[in-house]
């Protein structure tokens, strides 16, 4: 019994790692989000490699796509690609998404400021908004 | 004959154990990628020379001297013939395979209660904050990895019943070759040596007397031949109290003293290795404390160390008349060879704190905690069992917690890494790299193409995890 308890924690720990591999290898995503199901889910995921491979292979870089609860907010978010990075700070991100045609639109900063983005918003430059206004705008979309 | 049969039995329980870990490790080692930093431009470094320019090379540079790293890449990445995703990330399951096996053979579990101390033995060289960057980082071969396993291999040679002419060769070779790969390759030299003063005789003392002549000549040839010399202040960022300094900061402050930073520097290693604080150099536990962050990351940290740390204590306290009187058993001297590692360790990395250099000595306190438990289970009385719950609670339940948390950590630098590659052009950019021939930019195709496209990202952690293992690291 002594010996068990000696080695439970470490086995407990490596046989659900096993498990954890095998259930990946046989195609289920247990304890994670599973593959990222759009350009802005793969943002918010930080799977920034996601997001570029989904561009790269024709999804468009300016459509709101659905980032599902749990991941950025409890609730489901509809964003766009640049809302997402923002959202997560991920200014190479921006970067890439404006290289590949993504339009910057005026809001996009107020949304770094109201998401406490820093270096989105050094990056976006500072804009007159009504504190909360963009962030109260992408939370209540349809 | 019996008995001989049971002990097999438990070493091959315990080799059974290792290989489910390396098999797990390897799932999400597999997971990485070649990263940009630290490994593209090593391999547009070794594209256009031969491997014998490539040597002579690296005999001018300044401040290091690692020919044989540089030889191992040249070689690896004209043997995988395009293959590179294979070929290297390959190797580094197969180097983390032979850690976990040669730390297996030089524990010799031989009972039911050595073979459960190895999972508690494995977790702590597994899940230490020093073991994480030889898994995480690769430069496309983790060269410190390959100085951990030296480090466990020559203790396995000296471990030997007897000296024998190919296990002096063998262990004269493995210094050579480590030396030549990474500076604190010398430690395989310090394990031999160790080893030797405590009474293993498995390397006979004209190979140990032939492996001290190499080192001499090494600093020697170092020094006076290659001017290659040591890093200096201003070589790269170092951890000092809660922050790291940049190399201007740390020429401000410690220009015509850089030895208080340096004593700084070899007391930070060592207590990162005993109690996981400071890490890279910076006081966080302390910080966090003080400032009321404290994150459950940190806390299991420090306290999984600490109490690997007293239960080492203990067992040295509770051995002193006999390593008083040089009468040794095979747990003192492990333990003996543990302190001489972490002290000669610490003390190489003298000119910056790095959790990646004190790794060998976190792969030997793995070792000691393994003899220390055994002897604390046979040793201490029924009467003092909380104490014993206690400190096993902490220390089983702390290092099985830091593993799961090394593995959440492997799957968010596989994302990490691929978004290096997203925005590789800019990176080259940064380091005023330019792809001029043909070859450099196939290989640039190729390996983002591995990132982004053959080998996609695995898939991340629930969100739920981050309170619990997502850190700065």
């Amino acid at each position: 019994m002594r010996h068990v308890a000696l080695a439970c924690p470490a086995l407990v720990v490596t046989f659900g790692l096993m498990v954890f591999a095998c259930a990946e290898m046989l195609g289920a995503h247990p304890l994670t989000m599973g593959p990222p199901r759009s350009v802005p889910e793969a943002i918010a995921m930080r799977d920034e490699a996601g997001a570029a491979r989904l561009i790269e292979e024709g999804a468009d870089v300016r459509a709101i796509g659905l980032v599902r609860p749990g991941i950025l907010t409890d609730q489901p978010l509809l964003v766009t690609p640049l809302e997402a990075a923002v959202l997560v700070d991920a200014t190479a991100m921006l970067d890439f998404l404006v290289a590949r045609g993504a339009d910057v639109p005026d809001e996009l900063a107020c949304l770094a400021a109201d998401a406490g983005a820093r270096t989105a918003r050094a990056r976006l430059g500072e804009r007159t908004c009504h504190s909360g206004d963009a962030l109260r705008g992408v939370l209540a979309r349809p | 004959m019996l008995s001989l049969t049971a002990e097999r039995r438990w070493e091959i329980v315990a080799y059974g154990y290792g290989l489910l870990v390396t098999a797990v490790l390897g799932y999400f080692l597999v997971g990485l990628t070649i990263q940009v930093s630290d490994s593209f431009g090593n391999l547009l470094a070794v594209q256009e020379p031969t491997l014998g320019q490539v040597l002579r090379d690296q005999l001018s540079q300044r401040g290091y001297l690692r020919p044989l790293l540089w030889g191992q890449i040249k070689a690896v990445y004209e043997l995988s013939a395009g293959d590179y995703f294979l070929w290297f990330r390959g190797i580094h399951v197969l180097q983390v395979a032979a850690l976990i096996a040669l730390c297996v053979h030089v524990m010799r579990p031989r009972d039911r209660l050595d073979a459960a101390l190895v999972p508690l033995s494995l977790a702590v060289v597994v899940g230490a904050h020093t073991f994480m960057p030889l898994v995480r980082e690769a430069f496309p071969i983790n060269s410190f990895l390959t100085i951990a396993i030296a480090c466990v291999a020559a203790l396995a040679l000296a471990q030997r019943a007897q000296p024998r002419w190919y296990v002096d060769a063998f262990a004269v070779a493995l210094l050579a070759g480590s030396i030549l790969t990474v500076e604190s390759g010398v430690l395989v030299w310090v394990v031999s040596v160790a080893a030797y003063v405590v009474g293993m005789r498995g390397v006979s003392r004209t190979a140990l007397i032939t492996m001290t002549v190499a080192v001499v000549a090494y600093v020697l040839v170092r020094m006076l031949v290659l001017d290659v010399g040591s890093p200096s202040l201003s070589e790269r960022a170092s951890g000092f109290g809660f922050s790291t300094l940049e190399p201007a900061d740390l020429v401000r402050r410690f220009e015509g003293r850089a030895l208080v930073f340096y004593l700084y520097n070899i007391v930070s290693s060592i207590a990162t290795v005993l109690f996981a604080e400071p890490k890279g150099g910076v006081w966080r536990f302390v910080w966090e404390l003080t400032t009321g962050t404290l994150h459950p990351w940190t806390v299991v940290s420090v306290m999984s160390s600490t109490a690997a740390t007293v239960l080492i204590t203990w067992f040295v306290w509770s051995r002193r008349a006999a390593i008083r009187r040089w009468h040794l058993d095979g747990a003192d001297r492990l333990v003996i060879v543990f302190g001489g590692v972490l002290l000669a360790n610490a003390v190489i990395s003298f000119p910056y704190t790095k959790n990646v250099i004190m790794s060998p000595s976190g792969v030997f306190l793995g070792l000691a905690v393994y003899v220390a438990s055994r002897a604390w289970l046979r040793a201490i009385p029924q009467r003092h069992a909380a104490i014993t719950i206690v400190l096993f609670t902490v220390l089983t339940c702390g290092w099985a917690f830091r593993v799961a948390g090394n593995h959440y950590n492997l799957r968010r630098t596989a994302a990490e890494q691929r978004a290096e590659w997203v925005t590789v052009d800019s990176w080259l950019d940064r380091q005023r790299i330019a792809l001029r021939s043909a070859d450099a930019r196939a290989l640039h195709d190729a390996l983002r193409r591995d990132a982004l496209v053959n080998h996609p990202t695995p898939f991340q952690p629930s969100t739920g995890w981050r309170n619990w293992f997502d850190i700065d690291w």
